[in-house]
């Protein structure tokens, strides 16, 4: 039987990917035309929107020229634009470019240049209030003025840290543009905010934020948002996958023993 | 167990996974769980899976989407909350919560080392 973390690991490698390339990418055009192939019920070779039983925003994700008309050739091209440029973001490669894309070090640069309030959130206005507050000079900034900016004191050495990662031919001198792309790469969830990120669990900043409350963990959760630790699980009652006439309560287990639960899908 | 929910990367979704299992966003439940059947299936789960309604409510009273994981502790309380996936998702940390928690169930009475 698998481990645990044999398991996850596979999970994880579905998620991981490269662009779709030569045969590849037609291999993948023939496979996903081969799924929409069977709305074709006149066998005409074209899969009208008459004909595809499915919402219009899955129809029109397909229907690169709009033409409400789907063929092995359409789908060609629309796999090999998917497959190049859609889906999940790039992996960056490890190494000096690796930490700008993503972990904590974005939020936290985000944080300290453009936190105005100290509510450990930054959105929107506050970042371009900040971008326009920052000494440009050839559309760049000096690494220098950055690291100060970024330094507060104790966090000096990560502020050195990632300044010279940004600073990649190390001329003392940072694109403003990629300044600019550390607000994407902390705002994860694509809401318009970032939040400082613990590693505890939960995403939470450091104080007590408007719209946020603690668990009796003392985890900090948004309002409607994720259970925190502490918090009573929600409960739900839904059918066993292989046979969907059984269900699983989860509160059936309450007191009988812990339960892992995890989220997740094929794709 | 896995909580299946809708897709994270379907086909027709904005964010189609080409690299992944080709599968378009179901609409129905018994798609749903073929989905689940064909992940188990594929993956070698060892553990079962339940299907999330059409209508996505367990996913949204977690927040379980794209992914996420938690442990639901003996006394019905979340005892591990991770962060959303892909970035959050850290089995390592889940080992740890399950860990301290069967410790701490072995300290009030039931032995499960």
């Amino acid at each position: 039987m698998p481990s645990l973390k044999s398991i996850f690991l596979l999970l994880l490698l579905v998620c991981c990917f490269s662009p779709v390339e030569g045969q590849q990418s037609r291999d993948k055009g023939e496979a996903v035309w081969r799924i929409l192939e069977k709305y074709d019920g006149d066998g005409d070779g074209v899969v009208t929107r008459q004909e595809y039983p499915r919402s219009e925003r899955s129809f029109s994700s397909y229907d690169l020229d709009s033409d409400l008309r789907l063929t092995a050739e359409e789908i060609a091209q629309w796999v090999e634009i998917r497959g190049n440029r859609g889906g999940r973001r790039e992996r960056r490669p490890q190494g000096r470019q690796g930490g700008r894309s993503g972990g904590r070090g974005p939020a936290r640069v985000v944080i300290a240049l453009a936190d105005e309030n100290g509510d450990g959130s930054v959105d929107r206005q506050e970042w371009q209030r900040a971008l326009a507050g920052l000494p440009v000079l050839e559309e760049s900034i000096s690494a220098a003025v950055l690291v100060e900016k970024l330094s507060g004191g104790s966090v000096r050495r990560f502020a050195e840290m990632f300044t010279s990662r940004l600073d990649e031919d190390g001329d003392g001198k940072i694109l403003l543009s990629e300044i600019e792309d550390l607000f994407r790469h902390a705002d994860g969830d694509g809401d318009g905010k970032v939040i400082a990120v613990d590693s505890s669990g939960g995403d939470r900043s450091r104080r007590e934020r408007p719209g946020f409350s603690r668990g009796r963990g003392g985890e900090e959760r948004e309002a409607g948002g994720t259970p925190a630790v502490g918090d009573t699980a929600p409960d739900f009652d839904l059918p066993i996958s292989g046979k969907l006439d059984s269900r699983i309560r989860l509160s059936s287990y309450s007191g009988d023993k812990p339960v892992a639960l995890i989220f997740g899908s094929y794709t | 167990m896995l909580v299946y929910i809708r897709e994270a990367h379907a086909l027709d979704s904005r964010v189609p996974n080409l690299q992944g299992p080709l599968i378009e966003d179901p609409i129905t439940i018994l798609e749903r769980a073929g989905a689940a059947t064909q992940c188990q299936s594929a993956l070698d789960l060892p553990f079962v899976a339940v299907i999330d309604g059409m209508d996505d409510a367990t996913n949204r009273a977690y927040q379980g989407h794209p992914d996420r994981l938690y442990l639901v502790g003996k006394d019905g309380d979340i005892a591990f909350a991770g962060n959303r996936g892909p970035q959050g998702f850290d089995p390592d940390l889940l080992e740890e919560a399950i860990v301290a928690e069967l410790k701490k169930i072995s300290r009030t009475g039931r032995e499960y080392f």
